[in-house]
């Protein structure tokens, strides 16, 4: 009778092995809305269903990956922290201050991106200012307050330059880069900081054509996963990351792939971000907004 | 004709007549009837169509706006923005707060993510249109959620009730409208051409046939109108045709009455002479008076028969049972011994009587002799009774023309001629020039008509005038028809048979008396009891002419004339008999007959038969 017990014990120990080992794997990934939230549905999709596809494979039973979008940054930031997100995907500047809430995050793996030079502080062309120090009792435009390049690197190359806001005429944060690249084309403000890309993209079409002041180096984007996750998800995770080369999902990521990262590449970051301070010592309440109506594309992160 | 021809049912009421349950009525209720019920189907059918059409159009509003909406809200729904979604579905019914009763925006898991008002679609009615429509990510791409809009058609119901309520306001305004002009046109153009033609129809019952009816148009009863008018028309004149034939009735009656005098007069003359004669044969002294007296009875009967003949004749023209039968006779011959008939009452009056026959003595031509002999007798009677001195003169003539030829048979006198005012009606039967009591001249009016309408029977004609010189000139002209030339009638050998006669009759009585008026005449005669001995007798004997009784033993007459003319004798044949109806007379005449005579015969008509057949129908 004895035997019989143990016998059924082990056979149903065996089958619940074997349907937990079948148990679709679920994973949420979390982003925010840093512009039209179905863009941004749209432009991760197809990553996220190469990374389901990848993951499944190195899981070896059914996994699924989904896509929550959040209105605000903090939004993400906060569900990241608090465990309703597995998986996000965050700028340089937003990694190290969840990093710094919750050490216990990991990086899965990194936008493969040249991130040397791709930030700038750009001015007209037919402007006087050569120097970042020109800039005293200007106006400047940055972007999104969370943004690396558009707000922390840039405040802080402004700051090694000996650039204070209360030196400035007036800044303001105008959300997107593109944004930021007519300001200045039209004169509402004498610079303002923005991705290479951004500046590429517009310049050439440009009727008042802009010129870089000044260029700076950035870190590349994270993937990072939650604190508490799994280690084998975590691995599994990564290998999948890394092994996505599908190429429709990476051009809408517009990346040509993922790449181990560890965490002291972002120290750039943070000493930027500490040098932002100096910039704008009261980080909070930010300063004034410009009204937008609908979140666009941010390229810095 | 002024008078009016009656005032039959004069009496009737002339009030106007009600039309209440009359036809107009009756047609305006089945039009309203009709009209009302097809109205109602068709405001029934159009709300039907219009309640169809506009609930499609609510559909299609819902579905355009919970289109709209699933399209403007994917970017809260991807970030569950609750907050923008409960704004936006709050707007949404409140701007649309007459038509959409509630929207609910669903995540693709089912969960409300937002809705307005609170307590959303519970109302689940047949008032109530629930609108789905996908949330999508983009066209064609992935759900996001399910957007819920509930449509009220109440508003619509509204509407539509409203404008059904219009409609039947409309629509029986126009009812009554087209109820009044089709009443309108009623009255005008049925109910008072009807009007019309109530008093029309009931002047014609009244008898008033002048007035004519008035012009109705070209409609149906306009056509019954004039009918109507046609009928009145006819009316008309058939009284005034039949007021015509009642005055020449009253003359013919007039007529009649004067005839019968005539009659009467001129059969009691003879009558009496007869009558006088008769008393004084049995007081005659002597035999020279007694035959003087026979003599005078003789021709008060022949008188009488004579009369009686014509007055037959007459008959029978009125009836249209005139036998004629042209045969191949000397018309020249007979006019000469009609003349010689008519010469003794001439010379009587003093009168002078002349026959010109020209060359048509002996020359053949096919007519009815007898009806010859009539028409001729009747113009000479007429000339020698009116003519007081002078002469009577006949001519012949043989007329030729491109119709053939004709006889003409002319009678002309020195007499004093036709009154004028006489002329236009001395064709009728009874009438006279003097039809008074105290009239010079005798006759029964009786023939001219018969010698007209004899000459018409021929293909002829007969005319009277005034000559210029005095004197009447009657002129008969008969159709006659040529025949051959035939050789010479051997006048000796015609002679030599024409003394023998066989007489055919099974009473002894009658036979002695036929053979002693034959025998008188100078004839020669052998007797036969019946058909059979007749066909023997003729076999071995010449005979002239056979006088055939009809009704005999072993062979009756009719038999025996049929077998003698299969047997191809041709010489004439003259039945005699007691039978005087005209289909016994044309049955004889079918067999073969040349004559018929009717039995008692006076001894001078039947040697006048006997010599006319003689003479009418040559060997």
């Amino acid at each position: 009778m004895v035997r019989s017990m143990i016998w059924l014990a082990t056979a149903l120990s065996l089958l619940c092995q074997v349907a937990a080992s079948q148990t679709p794997v679920c994973v949420t990934f979390g982003t925010y809305a840093f512009k039209k939230p179905t863009a941004v549905l749209l432009q991760f999709k197809p990553v996220v269903e190469a990374l389901e596809k990848r993951l499944t494979a190195e899981l070896g039973k059914p996994a699924t990956v989904r896509v929550k979008v959040t209105k605000t940054y903090e939004e993400c930031l906060e569900g990241f922290l608090d465990g309703q997100f597995d998986i996000v995907r965050f700028g340089p500047a937003s990694y190290v201050i969840a990093k710094q809430r919750n050490p216990r995050i990991q990086i899965l793996a990194a936008e493969r991106e040249d991130a040397a030079g791709v930030g700038l502080i750009v001015v007209r062309d037919d402007s006087p200012f050569h120097e970042l120090s020109d800039l005293v009792g200007k106006r400047f435009a940055f972007g999104d307050e969370q943004s690396t390049i558009g707000r922390y690197m840039s405040q802080a190359e402004l700051a090694k330059a000996g650039v204070t806001s209360k030196q400035l005429a007036s800044h303001r944060f105008l959300d997107r880069h593109d944004i930021v690249f007519k300001a200045v084309e039209l004169g509402d403000f004498e610079a303002g900081a923005l991705h290479l890309a951004t500046f590429k993209d517009l310049n050439s079409k440009a009727v008042n054509k802009l010129r870089v002041l000044h260029s700076f180096d950035n870190a590349a984007k994270p993937w990072l996963a939650r604190a508490g996750m799994d280690a084998a998800l975590v691995g599994a995770l990564r290998r999948a990351l890394l092994a996505v080369d599908d190429t429709e999902a990476l051009k809408s990521l517009k990346v040509p792939g993922f790449v181990l990262a560890q965490d002291d590449e972002y120290e750039l970051v943070r000493e930027g971000m500490k040098l932002a301070e100096q910039f704008m010592p009261a980080v909070k309440p930010p300063a004034q907004r410009e009204p937008t109506p609908s979140p666009a594309p941010s390229k810095g992160g | 004709m002024d008078e009016v021809i009656a005032t039959r049912d004069a009496s009737a009421p002339a009030s106007r007549r009600s039309w209440r349950g009359g036809i107009a009525a009756r047609l305006l209720a089945v039009l309203l009837v009709v009209t009302f019920a097809l109205t109602l189907i068709t405001i029934l059918l159009e709300y039907r169509t219009e309640q169809r059409s506009m609930r499609e159009h609510l559909l299609s509003f819902g579905r355009s706006l919970a289109r709209q909406g699933a399209l403007a809200c994917p970017d809260a729904v991807v970030i569950f923005d609750e907050r923008m979604l409960k704004v936006f579905v709050d707007d949404l019914v409140a701007g649309e707060q007459f038509v959409v009763l509630a929207a609910v925006i669903r995540a693709e898991d089912g969960k409300t993510l937002a809705v307005s008002p609170e307590d959303g679609l519970q109302r689940d009615d047949d008032t109530t249109l629930r609108i789905e429509h996908p949330i999508l990510v983009e066209r064609g791409g992935d759900r996001l959620g399910t957007f819920v809009l509930g449509v009220s058609m109440a508003p619509m119901q509204a509407e539509l009730g409203a404008k059904w309520a219009r409609m039947l306001t409309r629509t029986s305004v126009g009812f009554l409208l087209v109820a009044a002009l089709f009443w309108i046109a009623l009255r005008l153009f049925v109910l008072r051409p009807l009007h019309r033609l109530d008093d029309a129809a009931r002047r014609l019952g009244r008898g008033e046939l002048h007035a004519p009816m008035e012009n109705l148009g070209t409609t149906e009863l306009g056509r019954l109108g004039r009918t109507m008018d046609a009928m009145r028309v006819n009316l008309l004149e058939n009284h005034r045709s039949l007021a015509d034939q009642n005055r020449r009735l009253l003359e013919l009656d007039r007529l009649k009455t004067q005839f019968l005098t005539n009659v009467s007069h001129e059969m009691r003359t003879p009558l009496i002479g007869m009558l006088g004669g008769v008393e004084l044969l049995a007081d005659a002294p002597d035999g020279a008076v007694r035959e003087e007296v026979a003599g005078a009875v003789q021709r008060s009967g022949e008188q009488l028969l004579e009369l009686v003949d014509r007055l037959l004749d007459l008959a029978k023209l009125q009836d249209g049972n005139l036998l004629v039968q042209p045969r191949l006779c000397r018309p020249g011959r007979i006019v000469r011994e009609v003349v010689e008939r008519f010469s003794e009452a001439a010379q009587a009056k003093g009168l002078v009587l002349s026959c010109d026959v020209g060359e048509l003595v002996d020359v053949e031509r096919k007519t009815d002799p007898t009806r010859l002999r009539q028409v001729l007798a009747a113009l000479l009677d007429n000339a020698i009774r009116f003519t007081q001195q002078g002469r009577v003169e006949v001519t012949l003539r043989l007329l030729q023309d491109g119709d053939g030829e004709r006889l003409e048979v002319a009678v002309q006198d020195t007499g004093p001629g036709v009154p004028v005012e006489f002329i236009p009606r001395m064709f009728e039967p009874f009438s006279q020039a003097d039809g008074s009591l105290t009239r010079e001249h005798s006759g029964a009016g009786l023939g001219l008509t018969m010698a007209r309408r004899i000459a018409q029977c021929l293909g002829g004609q007969l005319t009277v005038e005034n000559r210029v010189s005095g004197g009447v000139r009657a002129v008969a002209t008969l159709i006659v028809e040529a025949v051959p030339c035939s050789a010479p009638v051997d006048q000796g050998a015609e002679q030599a048979v024409a003394q023998r006669i066989l007489v055919v009759d099974d009473a002894p009585d009658n036979q002695r008396l036929l053979q002693a008026f034959l025998r008188k005449a100078g004839f020669e005669v052998q007797l036969a009891n019946n058909g059979r001995e007749a066909i023997d007798a003729v076999q071995t004997g010449n005979f002239a002419l056979v006088l055939m009784d009809l009704q005999m033993p072993v062979m009756d007459g009719v038999a025996a004339i049929r077998e003698l003319r299969e047997r191809c004798y041709t010489l004439p044949i003259v039945a005699l008999t007691a039978h005087a109806l005209a289909q016994d007379k044309q049955g004889c005449l079918d067999a073969g007959a040349d004559a018929y005579e009717t039995k008692p015969i006076a001894g001078k008509r039947l040697v006048e038969v006997v010599r006319e057949q003689i003479a009418a129908k040559p060997r």
